[in-house]
């Protein structure tokens, strides 16, 4: 899942990509999320959510600049 | 900037964009931008989910450059529904935040807990801690209107959240 690309997302948004996280761990489907590092509210919003990640299963990926598509 | 209007879901991306462009012609600084649109998008979401239908929200952007401090007050106020347990909530809610040295381990905490329970509330006002570096404060007026203050740094900030891999 790419979100370099988004403008903004608001709580209800994370919530999804917190439960999204939640059913992959559970279904045992891989699953990457990445986020623009060069954004700091990206940078802010998803850099915590490594505390849900499980390496090589579940991963919240920093990329360097946007544009990677959606 | 001040504005007051009937409490709509579709206003609220609206009010974001001019509280960003107002930001931004300010204070020229994409971060800021960013978090304060942020801030304001949240408050007015919480207004309009636990406010009195159709009732009239405020919301003002103030610059205040007193006793030295430099900080913008984003504050929400809104009429509530009778007996509505929204308030306690909301107040309990402020006070768990204050209990974190720093607001990203709340953050990470409401994420956690998100995954537990489910439970979404609260995590629009932990993102305005976090991510708007503010600091939250709310009253009750007898007339049964609820009034949410962010106070917010302006910038330039010491970098946060740089350390990501």
């Amino acid at each position: 899942m790419h979100f370099e690309d988004l403008e903004y997302l608001n709580s209800g948004t994370v919530m999804a990509i917190v439960q999204a996280i939640h059913r992959a761990k559970k279904a045992g489907v891989p699953l990457e999320i990445s986020y623009c590092d060069a954004l700091e509210w990206q940078r802010l919003s998803f850099d915590p959510m490594k505390v849900l990640a499980v390496p090589g299963a579940v991963d919240i990926v920093a990329v360097a600049r946007s544009g990677a598509g959606a | 900037m001040s504005l007051r209007f009937v409490a709509d879901w579709d206003r609220i991306e609206l009010v974001r964009r001019a509280v960003c462009d107002s930001a931004d012609a300010v204070f020229a600084d994409e971060c800021f931008k960013d978090a304060i649109g942020m801030v304001a998008s949240e408050l007015l979401e919480n207004a309009v989910k636990y406010g009195a239908n159709d009732a009239l929200v405020e919301i003002s952007v103030i610059r205040s450059l007193d006793d030295g401090s430099d900080v913008v007050e984003v504050v929400v106020t809104n009429e509530v529904k009778a007996a509505s347990p929204s308030v306690d909530a909301l107040r309990a809610r402020i006070a768990w935040l204050r209990s974190f040295e720093d607001p990203v381990e709340a953050y990470a905490a409401a994420l956690l807990s998100a995954v537990e329970d489910g439970s979404e509330g609260g995590l629009g006002l932990v993102r305005v801690a976090h991510e708007g570096r503010a600091t939250l404060e709310c009253d009750v007026s007898q007339a049964g209107r609820v009034r949410v203050a962010a106070t917010c740094p302006t910038p330039p900030w010491e970098a946060r959240g740089a350390n990501a891999s």
